[in-house]
């Protein structure tokens, strides 16, 4: 099922042009949008959530228009923005309850829903002090608590680990995909951290200079761009003299257990390389694309 | 207007307590009204140096329009006081709100432009208002039961009017610079420098332009409807249109930050 669908959008600020043309289509499930500083991915995200007009284009966002029923829209959509400035003199809780209210639930059914959420997002520890006193960690929790306060069919999720830690950065993956899966929510999550969607999206989009350059689930774009792969095995020079030969290998090095291969047609590569590890006997710890599968697929993509 | 309506339109006034007339921004204002109805008080007993209770009905009567012509000019005098009130109040509720991006936040959930706007000018007009109305209500009936008797009370409601108006001109100025500034102490500078400046200005004008600056126009409505003298270079139909002229550009300056902030505000310049 479409949820948003967004046709040559354009939005200028000035003389700077931050959404040039942007098309996207995006589905029920765990979507991805990544792109450097100043791509336009905050721009997109406030106009799906009609907090900024676009200056051309279609968009819909649950077959609504976002600049002119918002509020409706944002009945079904949760959203927690980068670095969000939560008011310093509420407390966890006040807040919770104050926005609970705003999806126009009464005091006790916003009573519910607060306990619920302070459960599924493990906040009973610091919900009941000021939110002046959090840490970055606590502040994004409270972030994804508020967001999912009204129920959403649909989450947006602007840089949502900025400022965690690894550990907190794991568990806060965990619990959008444990949210997806029990509750099947749906996810738009913007961010910088590559190995972040990899974890837990299903489709990606990646955007630079206003446009969407590249879309595809990341299998797709895994065998379109990857070409870099890691090969890790008992005895690599064996391997590494074998391989050299390959006309379809185009570069490859190797560092301790270490093999590194470049070349363009993985699945004649494959072909080649299982051929090669079964005639020579060669035990093989591992094969994985070469840094992150989708850091690959950014840079080709990016430039 | 149904319940989850009412319920979101309750949840944004106690969004203003909490976030906007937090302590001390009430406190301020409460000291503000019992200084200006205090200090107009201080004002009578001076002219009245008499036991109240010991003096018969047609003293209490005087004294009633006495009290009445001094909470007037009370409000008019402490114009000052409520250009700080209220540019304060719309610089925090408004700019503020934009600036430390409370007011993203705020839109980003399911409430209408339009009922954030109209609850933002209710409370934080009403509510000094209200408290100024509150302050002498209790003035006056801490002077005596028999003084309500005697009161003329069309003229206490003029008085009213008059800081109702001198209120909504303040309030429509400061709502219409936080939406064009969007920075918090600079919207309420600005509200201060343009207000105290007309003010200020126009002491220097010709008569007949006085009577259209605020707060002059309102000292001579006292004056003239509160039963004290009416200065001879002015005329009523004059005094009448200085002030359609500040209600009309009140309610404009209101309509036109209610159509910005409705139709035109994007939240985020920069994505």
């Amino acid at each position: 099922m479409v949820i948003v669908e967004a046709k040559n959008i354009v939005k200028r600020f000035g003389k700077i042009t931050a959404l040039n043309g942007i098309s996207l289509t995006v589905n029920r499930g765990i979507e991805g949008l990544i792109g450097p500083n100043g791509a336009g991915k905050t721009t997109f995200i406030n106009i799906i959530l009609g907090l900024i007009r676009p200056d051309e284009g279609y968009i819909s966002v649950f077959g609504m228009n976002p600049w002119r029923d918002g509020a409706e829209i944002r009945e079904r959509v949760g959203v927690l923005h980068e670095k969000p400035q939560f008011p310093k003199n509420f407390t966890g809780r006040e807040y919770l309850e104050i926005v609970g209210s705003f999806y126009g639930y009464g005091k006790y059914d916003v009573i519910k829903k607060v306990n619920k959420i302070i459960r599924i997002i493990d906040l009973e520890k610091f919900v009941d002090r000021k939110i002046g006193t959090y840490s970055a960690g606590m502040v994004q929790r409270l972030g994804l608590a508020q967001a999912l306060i009204g129920d959403p069919e649909f989450v947006i999720l602007d840089e949502p680990t900025a400022n965690l830690d690894p550990t907190s950065r794991i568990e806060f993956l965990e619990l959008i995909a444990r949210l997806y899966r029990d509750e099947g929510i749906s996810f738009l999550i913007s961010t910088h951290i590559l190995s972040e969607l990899e974890r837990v999206c299903q489709r990606v989009s990646i955007i630079c200079d206003g446009i969407i350059r590249e879309r595809g689930s990341l299998i797709d774009l895994t065998k379109k761009y990857v070409t870099q792969y890691l090969i890790e095995v008992k005895n690599p020079k064996k391997l590494y003299d074998r391989l050299r030969d390959e006309s379809i290998v185009e570069k490859i090095e190797f560092y301790d257990t270490k093999i590194f291969v470049e070349t363009r047609n993985w699945r004649e590569f494959q072909k080649i390389l299982f051929r090669i590890i079964l005639d020579n006997n060669i035990e093989v710890i591992s094969v994985l694309p070469r840094y992150g599968a989708l850091e690959q697929v950014y840079r080709k993509v990016v430039g | 207007m149904n319940r989850s309506k009412l319920n979101k339109l309750f949840s944004l006034i106690r969004w203003e307590f909490m976030r906007n007339l937090r302590f001390p921004i009430l406190e301020f204002i409460f000291v503000s009204a019992v200084y200006s109805i205090v200090s107009g008080l201080l004002n009578i007993s001076s002219v009245l140096n008499v036991d109240i209770k010991g003096i018969g009905v047609l003293i209490y009567n005087i004294f009633a329009v006495e009290f009445i012509f001094r909470l007037g000019l009370c409000f008019v005098s402490k114009y000052d006081l409520i250009i700080a009130v209220y540019s304060l109040l719309a610089s925090i509720s408004f700019a503020g709100e934009i600036a430390s991006g409370n007011m993203r936040l705020l839109l980003s959930y399911p409430l209408k432009r339009r009922d954030i706007f109209f609850i933002k000018c209710l409370c934080l007009f009403f509510i000094p208002y209200t408290i100024y109305l509150g302050v002498s209500l209790f003035f006056l009936l801490l002077m005596g039961q028999d003084i309500i008797l005697y009161l003329s009370w069309y003229k206490f409601i003029i008085a009213l009017f008059i800081l109702f108006i001198e209120s909504l001109y303040v309030f429509s100025i400061s709502v219409a610079v936080s939406l064009l500034l969007q920075n918090t102490m600079a919207s309420f500078l600005s509200t201060l420098l343009i207000l105290y400046g007309l003010e200020k200005i126009s002491f220097v004008l010709p008569s007949s332009i006085k009577i259209f600056v605020p707060p002059e126009n309102l000292r001579i409505y006292v004056f003239y409807v509160l039963g004290r003298v009416f200065p001879s270079q002015y005329n009523s139909t004059l005094l009448f249109y200085s002030f359609i002229n500040m209600l009309v550009l009140s309610l404009l300056l209101l309509f036109a930050s209610y159509l910005y902030f409705v139709r035109v505000y994007e939240v985020c310049r920069r994505g």
